[in-house]
């Protein structure tokens, strides 16, 4: 495929002494696509996140990233293409806001000299962007659950990356903040042709807003496909070992409820 | 706060046994030596200050965890059971490079022992590294103990003088080298200061911001462990520098490292000069170990810091 951004091929993997988390994983991300990662708990979902970012190296299969080697990447230049926000963040130093999206753009300025004016910039509008910037000058440590994942997101954003890996956004989110969220990351996917792939417990919200669904169990891949091919009563049921009943809404869309 | 630096000087220059205005013409000889040897004292004190604030800045931020300092995580003691093995064994009066060195040796095998024994817990890495640095601590100190009851007079004069910590520099050779380390320790934290913000969020966010977190790790803590063993080795154990003097400098002028690690380096520089100028003013003629001074007002001010930790858990 030419317009390939991220893949993986015939990935194994195992944390020492332990059952093997992926197997034989191959997977591909087109630019453009505003995709869900989904599945039950311990299916090796951020495995598969910490695998495609070269965070764990491979020792069997390949991560590519635009055709290249993930791991033949210097850090600055995959940095440059490649954003992930993990799933929760600490940090016992006290850093206001800014200070953490301004790590946003450390892989992009020398060591040697000092923030451009265009650095501040790009700070100011990834804030802007993700609605938090009139907490610039607070403390991070202080932000609710929701404005620290939107912070982190500013900070992703900052990278100016090609791609975008999200681990569960919503998961500390109430339906009101998950929906806001959410609505913002499809204006960034639209506006700026950032390719994103969000985990999520919540199926039916990735449902909603991904054009396109992968389905993990054990390591694998179960299904791959569009939200009306993968949430089906037979897949839930497969995937989750929970009965569900889909009930039509209005919009031709299914809502899914346990039986 | 580098315009503080001069007056912190001339102020501590002028206090002691004597005062002495160091405007006015000096003619009297032994005036002038005793001028010189407060010179070398001070420089010596800032070196050390510097040195131990500096590293503490970069272990906390490493370890990501605002206790740690290189006295809790046993590197001094490392540093100083070095050291006296080689006063006692007497390598130290071949060359006044081998005491550093040995010093810098200890600290760095207690270092890798510390974080051995830390390996492999995973998600509980930092508390697991503050445990083995305090079980490593304790085992040098009975090792150091045992070095102590072995050794003859002349040497247990030179290992106690250690142990009490002096700012008395013995040769101005050790102190340029200890100076020197010091200075280009903290020109290349301070270059790796925006890296060294990304590894105080952890090390998976550190790799996908950029940074190569192992690397980095490695980089930080060995120049952390190699100013902190050679201000050891300068001076002997002075508690509490590298605690206190990155926490109020935190509380004053944020947590960007860039900023962090050349202020320091000033004030942790400044507190020492003013602590040693204390210790050896206040009980004239007698002079008191600084770091009875320094651990005085560091001891109350960790208890406030772990206070203020318990607060904001509950």
């Amino acid at each position: 495929m030419t317009n390939a951004l991220l893949s993986s091929e015939n990935i194994n993997f195992a944390y020492a002494g332990s059952a093997p988390i992926l197997k034989d994983f191959s997977f591909t991300l087109s630019k453009g696509e505003f995709s869900g990662l989904i599945g039950p708990n311990g299916a090796g979902k951020t495995t598969v996140f910490r695998v495609l970012s070269g965070f764990i190296p491979v020792k069997t299969g390949a991560v590519k990233l635009k055709g290249k080697n993930i791991s033949s990447y210097k850090n600055t230049e995959r940095a440059k293409l490649l954003a992930v926000v993990p799933q929760d963040i600490f940090t016992p130093m006290p850093y206001t806001t800014r200070q953490i999206v301004e790590m946003g753009r450390v892989s992009r300025i020398s060591r040697l000299s000092v923030p451009s004016k265009s650095d501040r910039e790009h700070v100011n509008r990834s804030m802007e962007a993700m609605d938090i910037a009139h907490k610039a000058e607070s403390l991070f440590n202080h932000l609710s659950g929701g404005e620290k994942q939107r912070a982190l997101i500013a900070t992703a954003i900052a990278q100016e990356p090609e791609v975008l890996l999200l681990d569960e956004p919503t998961s500390s989110l109430d339906i009101g903040h998950s929906c806001h969220l959410m609505k913002l990351l499809l204006e960034l996917n639209r506006e700026k042709q950032i390719t994103v792939l969000i985990i999520s417990h919540d199926i039916q919200l990735a449902g909603s807003f991904c054009s396109r669904l992968i389905l993990m169990k054990n390591g694998s891949i179960l299904s791959d496909g569009n939200p009306q091919e993968i949430l089906t009563k037979e897949t839930i049921k497969e995937a989750y070992g929970c009965d569900v009943e889909l009930i039509k809404n209005r919009n031709g869309r299914f809502l899914i409820s346990p039986e | 706060m580098s315009l503080l630096l001069p007056l912190v000087f001339l102020a501590c220059l002028s206090c002691g046994a004597v005062f002495i205005n160091p405007f006015s013409g000096i003619s009297d000889p032994s005036m002038k030596l005793i001028l010189q040897l407060r010179i070398y004292r001070l420089i010596s004190a800032f070196t050390v200050g510097g040195a131990l604030a500096v590293s503490g800045v970069g272990y906390q931020a490493v370890l990501r965890n605002p206790l740690a300092e290189p006295f809790i995580l046993g590197i001094s003691g490392g540093a100083s059971l070095g050291a006296a093995s080689a006063i006692a064994s007497g390598v130290a009066a071949l060359s006044c490079l081998t005491l550093p060195l040995s010093s810098f040796g200890g600290a760095i095998i207690v270092l890798c022992i510390v974080l051995f024994m830390a390996k492999g817990a995973g998600i509980e890495y930092t508390n697991n590294v503050m445990l083995s640095g305090v079980i490593a601590g304790t085992v040098c100190s009975s090792l150091l103990m045992f070095i102590i009851s072995t050794s003859g007079s002349h040497e247990l004069n030179s290992i106690t003088w250690w142990m009490l910590g002096s700012l008395q520099p013995r040769d101005p050779q050790l102190l340029s080298a200890v100076a020197v380390i010091t200075l280009a320790g903290t020109l290349i934290l301070f270059i790796y200061g925006r890296d060294t913000n990304l590894i105080s969020m952890g090390e998976e966010m550190a790799y996908y911001l950029g940074a190569a977190p192992l690397r980095l790790i490695i980089l930080i803590l060995g120049i952390a462990s190699l100013m902190a063993a050679s201000a050891v080795a300068l001076s002997g154990i002075i508690g509490f520098v590298g605690l206190i003097v990155p926490h109020t400098l935190r509380r004053l002028f944020g947590p960007d490292h860039r900023r962090l690690f050349p202020l320091s380096l000033l004030c942790g520089g400044m507190f020492l000069m003013i602590c040693d100028t204390i210790a050896k003013s206040i009980f004239i003629p007698q002079e008191i170990p600084v770091g009875i001074i320094t651990s005085f007002i560091g001891g109350p001010f960790f208890l406030y810091i772990l206070n203020k930790r318990r607060k904001s858990v509950l």
